[in-house]
């Protein structure tokens, strides 16, 4: 198991993702929401949270089970 | 039950309100629920009422504790309700569909892309305020 702490400096990337909470910064910066997204070996997204009130973030034991499931061979058809 | 007394439960839940939260915040169940601290504050601020209610001559401890409570919990009804809420904004994540793709760099300046790990294993992705 690795981090990457990737720099999104700009928030280039998460004003892609549609992630951007205006204005929400200490001085009124804009700044990400708070989010975390499980995605499979195929790139598809899985399991996402996008966070509504910066004090709560994803249980860690909710984030384990979605990467779990990737682990169980696929069912779908 | 007494009016001091009452002033003093009022003040302890409050403390004991504040304190659980502080100490407590890496437990999930704790973080993830800060309504129970506004909860906390309303249940101190009831049981101050009471005291004030049942002051006879010694009032000002019955005072103190509903201007304590009721304070907390107009400042952390405002705090939970208003200063934290994050506007729901439309995001590009649809379950079974790919993410948007970018290349970022790491801590030591490498670029990163996220198509570098398809096929190869799966991600977690989290976005972080930058300062907390």
């Amino acid at each position: 198991l690795s981090f990457r702490f990737l720099a999104d400096g700009d928030l280039a990337v998460a004003r892609r993702y549609g992630l951007i909470h205006a204005g929400g910064g200490q001085h009124g910066e804009d700044v990400p929401r708070p989010a975390t997204v499980v995605i499979d070996r195929d790139g598809l997204v899985r399991w996402f949270s996008v966070s509504r009130n910066f004090q709560v973030r994803p249980d860690p034991d909710d984030v384990l089970r979605a990467v779990r499931a990737l682990q169980q061979p696929a069912t779908r058809g | 039950m007494s009016s001091g007394k009452l002033a003093v439960l009022s003040i302890l839940v409050a403390i004991a309100a504040i304190a659980a939260y502080v100490l407590l915040i890496r437990i999930p169940l704790v973080r993830n629920h800060p309504e129970g601290y506004v909860i906390a504050f309303a249940l101190s601020t009831v049981l101050a009422a009471l005291a004030v209610a049942r002051a006879q001559t010694r009032r000002w401890p019955a005072w103190l504790a509903l201007g304590l409570s009721s304070l907390l919990l107009v400042g952390g009804a405002w705090f939970n309700f208003v200063a934290a809420r994050v506007p729901d904004t439309p995001t590009a994540l649809r379950v079974g569909e790919p993410p948007p793709d970018f290349t970022l760099p790491d801590a030591s300046g490498r670029p990163v892309s996220l198509v570098d790990y398809r096929g190869q294993k799966p991600v977690v992705l989290v976005f972080y305020r930058g300062y907390w």
